[in-house]
């Protein structure tokens, strides 16, 4: 109790100090730090979207209709940046260089941290036990979104790419087309995988059996579909073997049995 | 066999020209060069310049306790002996406004390859290579089902690992106010084995009783995929048009076994083994056409775009059944010469218009319509005892006609200071008809698979999004979105034949209609008090509604996916050489159906995890560099229902250290040990796979020219 009554105290007077330490110094210190903003190029200076129009003008104007662009806030002599430099780094040193492929510029297609500086909840997913390789360099945020594009999502109600265009790319072995198409397919893939990543093998949002309840359960469960699934639900997922296994679609059976 | 000789050419050609241009541009740079030392700085005599950066890892080891392939699976790393370059990247100028880029990776042991060599003269064209190359690995356990006192695990003898790659080869022509052509060719490869989540049975005679779905599968994959193709851009009278002609081909064999596993005797029909051979062939070829134009001094953007794509699709399979000595049984699924086709054509046109009316408003609108025509097919025959004559043979049929119509509505207006608003709108409409016959025949032939079912599918589906970027104070920006989705669906029988049986097997999308809605919010703070602090935090909220109602059923049925992120990081320089970054995330979700109504079935289920990652940097000189990082991860999903179900939440707490030095002796000469722990530790009632690693890394790095 004593301790608990001691530790009480000194940990208010530990941290107002610690506060007052780190504001007593904040001054002095803040000339001697580098920026902490992401990207970072070392050294470097933002130098405005303009000037990178000088040689990227396609982009330049490519980035004014894109989804990225929505939340830049145009505003001189603040630290907010906009433009090229919210995702390519302070630009200053690649344009005293004159240019070139990845000259101290930052290039978010070959590093993700620059997309982490804002995305930071999508970090953390790469990190989970089963993820698409972002992090260990084997796939790229751009292979999924294209950041300069008037759509940053893979596929939008309008798009001339398809729901799952983008998932097809590398899994082809489900682009089908089946004889017998699941429906929740054409829901798009994100609708049973978590597509950054997720504690369930397979990137499934669920790993259970209520996966599929979610869209096929109905008013006098265990019944589904006609036949009572009394004796099936205990014993593992809807997609195990001898069951429904073709759950992206099947060329031979109405049910997904077997294939 | 073929193709992987075929596959290592193509890496043996790229490291051939790799080296083949290092050596031709280093050399020629240190040709001339006036012996100065001086790391990065530019080499330049005789108008070459070459700049070349190697970060080698000679030596990567690791020394592993318990299960191998779930370390491999997890951490994306080989626990054999890794060696190779991380990253290779050079830039070299040549006369005449020539210019090579290079930038690559080669570790051995660890099947991770990849490459780019680009050659551009300007004003002319380039020329450019690419090879990519990497293993992914797979854990070759089952489930865990405690119960079974024989028979609680299993896991497959073989291991799991497919090789994912691809080499690339492009050309383009850039001659000013030519048209932009480029001829391209790839080949993507996938070779090896996966596991799969369609466990097996396990028959544990011991165990309470129930036969459980734990036993492991696996599948080997061949795939082989050329695509090659043309495109062109030119600009004519302010247009710019856009032009693609593509052809893929797809050429794939794969194999899929399940193994029941049961303590009886491995002849016995109870314990049989499953294999499917599939061969499923596709060709592609699409056409994309694009034309868009800024009017009005770039106040106005115009675009629109078709594409034509055909797609013929084809698979034989082959299955047989046999018991656990390779013995093939009698049985209903050993097939024969089974065979699918399909042909889908679609024809897709978009437009959009962007319009900046003032310095602070935009509005934008884009349209699409798309006309999908798929025709299906497929024989299955079945031999039963395999002795050439087909039993029964079931022959299907699908056609779809879909239409499908999208609008889209944007405004973005930043007129109030230090704020950005936007709004937007998505809208789609899709009416499919669909046209499903199934006929069953053969001498055992019955009715309970004939149908002939006509169905219209309704499907309407939408967004709204509405969001803000706020920079308040100089230090402080927030971002919100909210978000709301809708996917309505509405099948309306129009034919039916068998009329619907008593059971319901023959019901025509037994889905009556569907709403799925989902709800989003999304909110960032970031605050920058100092130059040297700065932080922020993220929350996240989703629901996932369902609610269906059933053919002849009546009522409706609701279930939902309901998750919270809380995510934050702090970044922070206390010292002028150390730098410290922290971060954590919590990611809760459930997802609840009509089953947890029913308590003897299936409980909610969770996916909840929390994770916590930090790093640090010290650099005590100007030789020298320290950082050491931290993950700790902890999911507690299991919930034990064995006794009436097989639970599979994760459940699990991982933990990686890695603590390195890099030492500088020299500018452009480092040198950096580092070593790491990996621990990964399960809930033996969820999983039994833990491993505890130490690796060890040596990395080095030179700047030449």
């Amino acid at each position: 109790m004593i301790i608990k009554a001691k530790l009480w105290t000194f940990f208010p007077t530990s941290t107002f100090f610690a506060i007052f330490l780190l504001l007593l110094f904040a001054g002095n210190l803040e000339a001697a730090r580098r920026k902490l903003e992401v990207p970072i190029v070392e050294g470097a200076e933002y130098v405005g979207s303009e000037t990178c129009s000088a040689c990227h003008e396609k982009e330049f104007k490519e980035f004014k209709l894109s989804t990225h662009q929505r939340i830049a806030i145009p505003w001189e002599g603040a630290q907010q940046v906009e433009g090229c430099e919210m995702c390519h780094g302070p630009g200053s040193l690649h344009v005293e260089a004159g240019g070139g492929r990845g000259k101290s510029i930052i290039n978010p297609a070959k590093n993700p941290a620059a997309c982490f500086g804002c995305h930071l909840d999508k970090k953390a997913e790469f990190q989970l036990p089963y993820h698409h390789p972002v992090l260990e360099g084997h796939v790229s945020c751009t292979d999924c979104h294209s950041a300069h594009g008037e759509e940053i999502r893979p596929w939008s109600t309008t798009s001339l790419d398809g729901v799952n265009e983008v998932c097809f790319k590398c899994h082809k072995e489900q682009r089908g087309p089946f004889v017998f198409e699941h429906e929740g397919v054409r829901e798009g893939c994100t609708t049973c995988h978590k597509v950054h990543g997720s504690v369930n093998d397979k990137m499934l949002l669920v790993r259970d059996s209520n996966l599929c309840l979610r869209c096929h359960g109905q008013e006098n469960f265990p019944t589904i579909a006609g036949r009572d699934h009394i004796g099936n639900l205990p014993t593992g997922t809807c997609w195990s073997t001898g069951c429904h296994t073709g759950v992206h679609g099947s060329n031979f059976d109405d049910h997904f049995r077997y294939t | 066999m073929e193709d992987t000789v075929r596959k290592r050419v193509g890496f043996v050609f790229a490291v051939a020209v790799v080296v083949l241009f290092c050596c031709v541009g280093v050399g020629k740079a240190f040709a001339d060069d006036d012996g100065s030392t001086g790391g990065g700085e530019r080499t330049e005599k005789k108008g070459i310049e070459g700049q070349m950066f190697v970060d080698l890892l000679p030596a990567q080891s690791v020394l592993l306790d318990g299960d191998d392939e779930k370390f491999r699976q997890i951490q994306w790393m080989n626990n054999k002996y890794v060696g190779g370059a991380n990253q290779i990247s050079g830039r070299f100028k040549y006369p005449e406004d020539i210019t090579f880029d290079l930038e690559g990776r080669a570790l051995a042991g660890q099947n991770d390859y990849d490459g780019i060599l680009h050659l551009e003269k300007k004003d002319f064209g380039f020329v450019s290579f690419e090879y990519v190359e990497f293993s992914k690995y797979f854990d070759g356990s089952g489930g865990v089902y405690n119960p079974n006192r024989l028979l609680a695990v299993s896991e497959l003898d073989k291991e799991l690992e497919l090789e994912i790659g691809h080499f690339a080869l492009e050309a383009g022509l850039r001659v000013p106010k030519f048209p932009e052509t480029t001829l391209f060719y790839e080949r993507e490869f996938e070779d090896g084995s996966k596991s799969r989540t369609a466990w097996g049975t396990v028959t544990d005679t011991a165990g309470n009783g129930r036969n459980q779905k734990i036993s492991p599968t696996y599948q080997d994959i061949h795939t082989m995929t050329d695509i090659f193709g043309i495109r062109a851009k030119h600009e004519v009278n302010g247009y710019v048009l856009n032009g693609e002609q593509r052809w893929e081909f797809v050429k794939s064999e794969t194999f899929r076994e399940a193994r029941e596993v049961c303590n009886t005797s491995v002849t016995s029909t109870a314990c049989e083994v499953y294999q499917l051979s599939q061969s499923p062939d596709t060709n592609v070829m699409t056409t994309t056409l694009r034309a868009e134009r800024w009017f009005s001094k770039d106040m106005i953007h115009v675009s629109s775009g078709y594409r034509y794509a055909n797609l013929r699709y084809r698979e034989t399979e082959e299955s047989r059944v046999r018991n656990g000595l390779g013995t093939i049984l009698s049985n209903a699924e050993n097939k024969v010469g089974a065979r699918a086709d399909s042909q889908l054509d679609t024809h897709t046109w978009v437009s959009s218009l962007m319009a900046f009316l003032t310095k602070t408003l935009n509005v934008g609108g884009k349209t699409k319509v798309e006309l999908v025509k798929r025709k299906s097919s497929s024989t299955y025959p079945q031999d039963n005892t395999l002795d050439g004559t087909i039993n029964l043979t079931d022959m299907s049929r699908t056609n779809d006609h879909i239409v499908r119509f999208g609008e889209n509505g944007a405004i973005r207006y930043k007129g109030i200071p230090r704020a950005a608003l936007y709004t937007e709108a998505d809208f789609q409409q899709d009416v499919n008809s669909l046209d499903e016959f199934r006929d069953e025949f053969g001498p055992g032939e019955g009715t309970s698979e004939d149908f002939h079912r006509k169905t219209d599918a309704f499907i309407n589906r939408g967004a709204l999004a509405l969001g803000a970027h706020v920079a308040p104070l100089a230090r402080v920006n927030v971002t919100v979105q909210g978000r709301h989705r809708w996917n309505n669906s509405d099948f309306d029988d129009e034919f039916e034949q068998p009329v619907r049986a008593a059971n319901g097997r023959q019901l025509s999308a037994f889905i009556e209609s569907q709403d799925l809605r989902t709800s989003e919010l999304s909110s960032r703070a970031k605050w920058t008090p100092f130059s040297w602090l700065t932080s922020s935090v993220r929350y996240q909220w989703r629901v996932d509604d369902f609610e269906m109602t059933v053919q002849d059923i009546g009522g409706e049925t609701k279930a939902d996916t309901t998750s919270h992120i809380y995510t934050a990081d702090v970044t922070v320089q206390p010292l002028e050489n150390v730098f410290v970054t922290g971060y954590f995330s919590r990611y809760l979700s459930t997802t609840s159906t009509i089953a947890h109504l029913v308590a003897a079935y299936q409980p909610d289920f969770k996916s909840d995890v929390d994770t916590w990652l930090g790093s640090i940097e010290y650099v005590p000189s100007e030789h020298w560099v320290w950082n050491g990082t931290v993950l700790y991860s902890d999911a507690d999903n299991f919930n034990d229902f064995t006794g009436v179900g097989l639970p599979l939440g994760a459940d699990f707490t991982r933990i990686e250290v890695s603590l390195g030095a890099k030492w500088t002796p020299r500018k452009d000469v480092s040198v950096g040990p580092k070593c790491a722990y990996y621990r990964y530790d399960s809930n033996p009632a969820a999983e039994r796979n833990d491993y505890d690693a130490f690796a060890f890394f040596l990395e080095g790095s030179v700047a030449l020219g």
